[in-house]
């Protein structure tokens, strides 16, 4: 059962690393928080139920241990800070290149303003592909909260990239 | 006739975007959506930002996994760091999803359709599409992607007499192991040519969702 317990958890790694950074805006934060839950895990190891969804159980962990690490005073960089976020791309010309780094920082930047409510709801739904149905599992939230925590975070975002201003003003003209 | 409350709430739309309903659910926000237009432009803002959320933080899919992590799970005791990752899928090659896509979301608006699927009505699509297009471009992208000759154009004409070609520029691996396409796609509209690329990702259903970026003329 340890084997495979550990097993599947280093399968997951990526994902519980996607999920990390899109909770906390930073790679090296995502990081801290995959390695916090996955030391917490193996000392939960007889918590897991046999048959439920490891990565299920892994992103409520994370959740919990960020939504702690949230109220405790160091708070996280803010996004942008990562200098992985600066390294320029290695193929394409310049202008393009720029292009592309300003706006997928500018997707993550958006992200990083969402209430910690709704980012997580999202980092599960849009990031990870959950259901509604499994988001509301393991934020432990009914899922008309899943929903309208949802419809409002992809109402920002959607608002921010300028998509709601453009469609807004084709209506208009 | 009095102007009536709003039938659908945004929590529905959402639902409806990411195929959270059921059959007669989603067939109600169809029949919903052909009359109102602003449930429409809410289905735009939702449908084009979830393309974005979905590889904005998918970095961490294309790299090793950090020997620190491994280790925290006791798995990387045995061998040099080296060769503690977890096996990963091929690497992205000379085009990156990442830049692909945020090429993408660089565009104040941007388009994101499907093909084959019923939700091309939905498209916020007349601010970027060509004029006069009646469905030759899509016939014609439809044809490059499915023969999926990198290098070899597709070329239409349509109802109005104007001309242009689609050619697959390169192949895209995600992560997650999408099927992905780049795409040129040049035409000639009120004398000058233009030029947009694409990335079209084929589902697990077969169908392929587009993504296109105006860029201008062509020179």
């Amino acid at each position: 059962m340890d084997e495979e317990f550990r097993a599947g958890l280093v399968s997951l790694l990526p994902r519980f690393r996607r999920f990390g950074y899109a909770l906390t805006g930073s790679m090296d934060d995502g990081d801290d928080l995959v390695q916090s839950a996955c030391e917490r895990a193996l000392t939960r190891l007889d918590q897991f139920e046999p048959g439920t969804r490891l990565d299920s159980w892994m992103f409520r962990i994370m959740k919990n241990l960020w939504v702690d690490q949230k109220r405790a005073p160091r708070s996280f960089r803010e996004i942008g800070a990562d200098p992985a976020d600066l390294e320029p791309l290695v193929v394409g010309d310049a202008e393009r290149e720029m292009e592309d780094r300003l706006s997928l920082a500018a997707v993550r930047r958006v992200v990083a303003t969402l209430p910690p409510e709704q980012r997580s709801v999202l980092a599960l739904v849009c990031v990870e592909g959950l259901s509604y149905r499994e988001a509301s599992e393991v934020l432990e939230i009914p899922l008309g909260t899943v929903m309208s925590r949802l419809s409002r975070a992809r109402m920002t975002v959607g608002q921010a990239l300028g998509i709601g201003a453009k469609a807004g003003a084709k209506a208009g003209g | 006739m009095g102007r009536q409350p709003k039938p659908w709430v945004e929590s529905t739309l959402v639902a409806y975007v990411d195929h959270q309903l059921d059959a007669a659910q989603m067939a109600a926000v169809d029949d919903m959506l052909r009359e109102d237009a602003e449930a429409r432009t809410i289905v735009s803002v939702l449908r084009a930002g979830a393309d974005p959320l979905k590889v904005a933080f998918n970095r961490p899919m294309r790299e090793a996994v950090p020997a620190r992590l491994l280790a925290a799970l006791g798995a990387a005791e045995d061998h040099p760091a080296e060769t503690k990752v977890v096996p990963l899928r091929r690497p992205l090659g000379f085009l990156p999803m990442r830049q692909v896509l945020t090429a993408a979301a660089a565009s104040i608006a941007f388009l994101v359709v499907g093909i084959g699927v019923g939700y091309w009505q939905f498209a916020p699509a007349p601010s970027i599409r060509p004029a006069g297009e009646s469905g030759a471009f899509e016939t014609a992208l439809y044809r490059a992607l499915e023969r999926d000759q990198v290098g070899a154009g597709v070329g239409y004409e349509d109802a109005a007499g104007g001309t242009g070609s689609v050619t697959v520029v390169g192949k895209v691996q995600s992560s997650l192991g999408d099927a992905c396409r780049e795409f040129r796609h040049e035409w000639s509209a009120g004398g000058g040519k233009k030029a947009e690329t694409g990335l079209a990702c084929r589902s697990a259903a077969g169908d392929w969702s587009v993504l296109t970026v105006p860029q201008g003329p062509a020179g």
